[in-house]
Parts: structure tokens; C-alpha cells; sequence
């Protein structure tokens, strides 16, 4: 499965409106307006799990190029250690991946109405420890 | 009873738990424990793939206590408290949130359990150095060279802390027992 998760660079993102819903990250919950810092802050005021799309473009959210970088990173090593333990146990289709720290969670789920040869995530982050079973089903919304 | 006295018994709960398919434990990234059902290297490697990106994520100053792997024929989930982790595979995604709760509640357990034995051990070792050696001052006298009236030598007194260890007793050789010396009377020619 090939899956591209670099972020796009900032200069690309420049030209769009970080809110509109065109965009495949247009999955964020934050119905706020305004500027990216505004949707983050009341994303991390509400402790609400801020989604990103992800395909072979890159990462697109609506809080900023620099948590997508964040989430470009993350994605990279959860995705290379995922596929090299499915590999170990026979189990090849990765479905979802999350991790938890002190006070956030970080996952990712694969949306499988995507094309499989261009296959479609759904990441998200949120500054709590969030239920596996919630973080998925918003991520399952969101597709 | 793990490899190195753990106590796995906490575990006992979480085996029997939902659709739990296999149980590891691990201390300090060792295996003490494990019901997968895979051979014991495929299990080594899955483990060293998780201790990896625990490792990963701490190198950019991340303390990652859990992580969640989804396929489509199961699921994997890594709980760690300290330096145990227990790494669970179940069969359906809806039991994450439970098992994890139950995964960090056996894990506190053993944690708890080794608390006391590791205080015990170190008590023990404490009282036998209090027991074998004996910390006491003893005044030196220190001998400096001080250019005071030409070249007058001064001594000062100090006090030290010297570590006394106990005397060694040699048992006495049991007669019969010593080795032949070369220079044995038998073995001395007197050139007669």
C-alpha cells in the first residue's frame, strides 16, 4: 500500500482558504471560522479531535502546515512499525493505528471506500486521552 | 511465575478477557511471560517493533504508554507502566478501551508486587555491609612542606573516614590435605 504522507508545501497552501470545505481535510469537526490559529485554539479549548486527510497529496488539515507536518511525522513511524508487525503476524491490512501519550492521542484509520491505489486516511489528533472507540467512530464520520 | 519471579497472576484476568487471543509480558523489553498464540522469535519481533517506536517517540520526548494496532484479521495493544509492558492481540476493536483499563490495572499490580521484594533486597543488602564493614574517623597526620620561616616543615592532624572490612581468617591446613611442596624433605637430596 502506498500512501504518501509528506505535507504539502506551506507556499500550496497559501492560495487556499484554510476553511474551506473543498479541501480533504475538510473533515474537522471545529465548525469555527477565522484564521487556522483560531480553529486549533478551540479545537485544544474543547479538547475536540482535529482530522486530517490524508492521500498521496499530502496532509491536509485546517489548523495549520505546522501540525500537519506533526501529523506527516507521526503517521510515518506509526505506519512503518504497524506494517512491520502485521507483516510478523500474518495480518497485512492495517485498519486503524493509535497512540497514547501523558495527555494526547494520535491515530490514523484507512478509509476503505478509498481507491485502493490511492488510498485515503483519516488522522487525528486531540490534546486528551480520548476513547479508541470514540476517536474511531469520529474518524469513521469523517470519511 | 514470569521468567524472573514476576508474578503473572494479575495476568489471569486479562487472558480470560474478551476475545483475547495472546498475552505477553515483558520487563525492561524482555519476554517473562507470553500465551501467543506465534512462535516465541515471531513474538521477539513484534515486540522489538513496538519497544522501537516507544523509543522513537521518547527520542523526540515522547512518553508513549499505549498504542493500538487494528488489522483486519485482529488487533494489537501495547500498555506500559514503568518498565513492564504487556502486549495483548484480540479479536475485536470494540474491547481497546476495556482491556487497556484492565492491561494497566494488572500492570500497577505487578508493579506493587515488586515494589516490596525489590525494598526487601535492598534493606538486606544494606544491613549485610552494616553487618561486614564499619565506617569509622580516624585522625592521620598530614605531613605538608610550608615555606614559613625559610623552609620549615609543618604537620597537621586530620580526621578520615576509613571503610573497615573484617579480618580474613585462613583456616589451618587439615593434616593430609597440603600439597606437596617441591622442596619437601622427600624431595631435598642431600647429595649423600
Amino acid at each position: 500500500m502506498e500512501t504518501l504522507i509528506e505535507p504539502e508545501s506551506s507556499d500550496s497552501k497559501k492560495s487556499e482558504p484554510v476553511n474551506e470545505s473543498k479541501s480533504s481535510g475538510s473533515t474537522e469537526p471545529v465548525k469555527a471560522g477565522g484564521s487556522s490559529e483560531d480553529v486549533l485554539k478551540e479545537a485544544l479549548d474543547n479538547q475536540v479531535p482535529r482530522l486530517f486527510g490524508v492521500s498521496a497529496h499530502g496532509v491536509r488539515g485546517r489548523t495549520g502546515v505546522e501540525e500537519e507536518a506533526v501529523v506527516a511525522r507521526d503517521l510515518r513511524m506509526m505506519r512503518e512499525g504497524s506494517e512491520a508487525i502485521g507483516q510478523e503476524l500474518g495480518m497485512e491490512t492495517i485498519g486503524y493505528v493509535a497512540i497514547y501519550e501523558e495527555n494526547s492521542t494520535v491515530a490514523y484509520r484507512y478509509d476503505s471506500d478509498s481507491n485502493p491505489r490511492d488510498p485515503h486516511l483519516i488522522a487525528a489528533m486531540v490534546n486528551c486521552r480520548m476513547p479508541m472507540r470514540a476517536l474511531l467512530k469520529v474518524m469513521g464520520e469523517a470519511r | 511465575m514470569g521468567k524472573n519471579g514476576t508474578s503473572t497472576e494479575p495476568l489471569e484476568v486479562l487472558i480470560a478477557a474478551g476475545t483475547v487471543r495472546g498475552t505477553c509480558l515483558l520487563n525492561n523489553g524482555e519476554v517473562i511471560y507470553e500465551t501467543f498464540p506465534y512462535s516465541a522469535a515471531r513474538l521477539v519481533k513484534v515486540c522489538r517493533v513496538v519497544e522501537g517506536l516507544t523509543k522513537e517517540f521518547k527520542n523526540q520526548g515522547r512518553n508513549v504508554d499505549q498504542m493500538a494496532f487494528g488489522y483486519e484479521g485482529g488487533n494489537l495493544l501495547a500498555v506500559s507502566v514503568g518498565n513492564h509492558r504487556i502486549i495483548i492481540m484480540h479479536l475485536m476493536n470494540d474491547e481497546i478501551d476495556f482491556l487497556a483499563q484492565v492491561a494497566r490495572a494488572c500492570l500497577e499490580d505487578i508493579v506493587a508486587a515488586e515494589k516490596p521484594a525489590q525494598e526487601a533486597e535492598s534493606e538486606r543488602i544494606s544491613q549485610k555491609l552494616k553487618k561486614d564493614f564499619s565506617l569509622e574517623t580516624v585522625p592521620v597526620v598530614l605531613a605538608r612542606d610550608r615555606e614559613i620561616d625559610g623552609s620549615k616543615r609543618v604537620e597537621e592532624t586530620a580526621k578520615v573516614a576509613v571503610l573497615s572490612a573484617p579480618p580474613i581468617h585462613v583456616a589451618p591446613p587439615v593434616p593430609g590435605t597440603e600439597p606437596e611442596s617441591e622442596l619437601s624433605p622427600e624431595n631435598i637430596s642431600l647429595g649423600i
